[in-house]
């Protein structure tokens, strides 16, 4: 933006007000202008050239202009220098540029670990790193395809934490348990519900713009999630247990404590499904 | 104007519209005048440069 630069400079120079600058530009991430941090080439216009009229700069090229990176873009001369004290630049990203879309509703959080990760490598947890890294193992490296096998796997003893205790299943559950044990050879199906949300998506939208006032982050789907899931265990502890055999006999296992881990269904580019396990 | 033109033309207007007294503000629109076609036909513009 060579123009900028010279209009500062010419104003500096001519002791005169540098009124603003005017540009074209959109949140979006189009293609309408060339080059940018995240370089739009020249046989990329056509991908997303959406102007009627004259082009923009996309989200990316807008905040290079903003944010100039001062180890490459020429310093701003003291009249710039003075407009732009007059501005307070928030300290969060005025919106998320959409380089995690593909993460969906945590694509805000990935976006806020990435500024993080940019200003300071190693102020993010080292699976983050590689992920931003551009290497394609996600975080913890786990990837667990969604449509798992049915075979039953070897399974590992109960987990017994210290103050849980074993109790073992007599009676009815003892049969349960016996059908529970031979259903596993039968071939299972998922079954996937739809929840009607716009209630959840309304206030969430209402603390986030709270948030937003106050500086703080974001809230999201999986946030929320987590938040009921734990509220949900609350009420009913009886949920968190687990099943396990001890001397082969069947035994439930009543958990004091709550490690909770939410696994976020991702779709690749390829159209293949990941749960990916945030850490 | 153009950012090629910026440097050599801009500061004698400036001048001699501060020479005048007339009040103005002066607005930098750099995304007109640095326009230019594509070869692909698209009408684009360098963020860049």
């Amino acid at each position: 933006m060579r123009e900028v630069h010279g209009f500062f400079a010419a104003c500096d120079d001519a002791g005169v007000w540098p009124g603003g600058v005017h540009v074209e530009l959109t949140g979006e991430n189009v293609t309408e202008c060339l080059g940018g941090s995240e370089a739009v080439l020249g046989d990329e216009l056509e991908q997303r050239y959406e102007s009627e009229c004259d082009p923009r700069l996309n989200a990316r090229q807008s905040l290079d202009l903003a944010f100039p990176d001062r180890r490459t873009a020429p310093p701003l001369t003291a009249a710039a220098d003075r407009v732009t004290g007059h501005i307070s630049f928030p300290t969060r990203r005025p919106w998320s540029v959409t380089r995690f879309e593909e993460l969906g509703p945590n694509s805000g959080l990935v976006e806020e670990l990435y500024q993080r990760y940019l200003e300071n490598p190693s102020s993010v947890d080292e699976h983050w790193r590689t992920y931003f890294a551009g290497e394609t193992p996600p975080p913890n490296g786990e990837r667990i395809p969604v449509a798992a096998s049915v075979a039953p796997t070897p399974r590992p003893g109960p987990l017994v934490l210290e103050g849980d205790e074993p109790a073992p299943l007599r009676g009815a559950a003892a049969r349960t348990v016996e059908n529970m044990e031979a259903s596993l050879t039968v071939p299972t199906a998922t079954s996937v519900r739809a929840m009607p949300a716009k209630l959840l998506e309304v206030n969430r939208q209402i603390l986030n713009n709270h948030l937003a006032r106050s500086g703080a982050g974001k809230v999201s789907f999986t946030h929320l999630i987590a938040f009921a899931v734990l509220r949900a265990l609350a009420e009913f502890p009886v949920l968190n247990s687990s099943y396990g055999e001890e001397d082969g006999k069947p035994v439930v296992v009543r958990h004091h404590h709550v490690n909770l881990g939410l696994a976020v269904d991702v779709r690749r580019r390829d159209g293949s499904h990941l749960l990916l396990v945030r850490a | 104007m153009g950012a090629d033109h910026v440097g050599e033309r801009l500061p004698a207007l400036l001048r001699a519209v501060r020479d005048s007294d007339h009040p103005v503000l002066w607005i930098c629109d750099p995304m007109h005048g640095n326009t230019y076609q594509h070869e692909s036909g698209y009408k684009t513009a360098t963020s860049t440069t």
